[in-house]
């Protein structure tokens, strides 16, 4: 099976890294982008090969204009299947190369860890009341860090949380020339809030920014 | 658990992790194996569809749907 | 690229590191992966496996009731009864980590699995 990695334009040459199964990467042509893949002898959906995935993406950004990572599992037969889904892909592929030039992923998480001293609800509606209330409470803290970041992005994705100690989840679309300013907004937010667990990471490729240009199943 | 696990600095886990989360972000739904293992001998090869998406995404992915 | 070198992706860092690897390691550990068992704990290690999947599926149903109810289309009653099922099931749990020795942490489980990615 091939398995695909990202397109990547104006690649230089491949990364020293190997592909899921050690395999060595390959690349096939696209127009102006080229297509990332490697031979894998089976099916591998174990947590290394996931890892593995994301390290010859990341591998791939700071050899070339722009990655537009796919995502884990677009796995083809052979040569054939592959060409032809890349020739589908070819615009899709174009647009977001030009969406995403210049910019990079950075992920952005806000947990409020700190124990909760609320009485027990004795029925049904009173625990869907706090639950409630504990989801606006963190929308509210949320907003505050958000609506600064998403002004020095050029796209943004808010993850919606879930009932655990997450308060926000969000990847921004960054142009590289703002990673300073984003980061002083990141850190000015967690310098006012140190009860809460702030984590920054990146530059990642821009995952979370490649919509259309998924392989159908 | 073996002296071998838990090497890494944490920060450094944490970013591992955040970058199998950004792997898997889109939601995806794959079939898979579980090996189940006991005293160190593969027994068991278990077929899944594993949801391989993140919580959110999920959620994000239902309300689209609904929508 | 090594996986040593993603460390350096880390821009900034504050507050309980662990509880947030805790968080994204929900979804990780839905995949498939080598459960480790020996004679004494194969229930364990199977009990760990089937318990993080509920939880996870226990937060999803309770986030889209909460939705739901946002969006004002459920009824009291409905709402009362997806509350008490909720809390019905969060008792459940506590009472099947009992019995089986597991923790939240057990639940969540241990950075041991990307240690062994070494």
């Amino acid at each position: 099976m091939i398995h695909l990695y990202a397109f990547a334009r104006n690649l230089t040459t491949l990364p020293a890294v190997r592909g899921i199964g050690g395999g060595p990467l390959e690349t096939l042509a696209v127009e102006d982008a080229d297509a990332v893949v490697s031979r894998v002898p089976k099916s591998d959906v174990s947590q290394e090969a996931i890892l593995q995935h994301g390290l010859v993406v990341e591998a791939l950004v700071d050899r070339c204009d722009g990655v537009v990572p796919a995502r884990f599992g677009e796995r083809f037969a052979d040569d054939e299947a592959l060409r032809a889904a890349v020739e589908r892909l070819r615009p899709s592929v174009g647009e977001r190369l030009r969406d995403l030039d210049g910019c990079v992923e950075i992920a952005v998480r806000v947990l409020d860890a700190r124990e909760r001293d609320s009485p027990s609800p004795t029925d049904g509606r009173g625990y869907m009341r706090a639950k409630l209330g504990e989801l606006h409470e963190r929308d509210a803290v949320a907003e505050a860090l958000h609506v600064p970041l998403e002004r020095e992005a050029r796209a943004s994705i808010v993850t919606p949380p879930c009932a655990g100690a997450v308060v926000h989840d969000g990847a921004y679309l960054v142009p590289r020339a703002g990673l300073g300013t984003f980061q002083d907004r990141v850190d000015k937010y967690a310098g006012a809030h140190p009860e809460l667990t702030v984590l920054c990471t990146g530059p990642w490729a821009p995952y979370s920014f490649a919509a259309g240009t998924e392989v159908a199943a | 658990m073996s002296a071998v696990a838990n090497r890494r600095p944490l920060e450094e886990q944490v970013t591992l992790l955040e970058l199998v989360d950004r792997v898997l972000n889109k939601g995806i739904v794959l079939s898979g194996d579980i090996t189940l293992s006991v005293a160190g001998v593969d027994l068991v090869y278990v077929g899944l569809r594993v949801l391989l998406a993140s919580v959110g995404t999920f959620d994000r992915l239902a309300n689209e749907g609904a929508s | 690229m090594t996986a040593g070198a993603v460390g350096e992706k880390l821009l900034s860092a504050q507050g309980d590191l662990l509880g947030v690897a805790r968080e994204l390691e929900q979804v990780r550990d839905a995949f498939p992966r080598r459960v480790r068992a020996d004679p004494e704990t194969v229930e364990r290690g199977l009990a760990q496996l089937v318990l993080t999947l509920i939880e996870l599926l226990r937060q999803l149903m309770e986030r889209q009731a909460l939705r739901r109810m946002e969006q004002g289309t459920l009824d009291d009653e409905q709402v009362e009864r997806l509350g008490q099922t909720f809390m019905r099931l969060a008792e459940r749990m506590d009472e099947l980590k009992e019995e089986f020795g597991l923790t939240d942490a057990d639940l969540n489980l241990d950075l041991g699995p990307l240690g062994n990615l070494l």
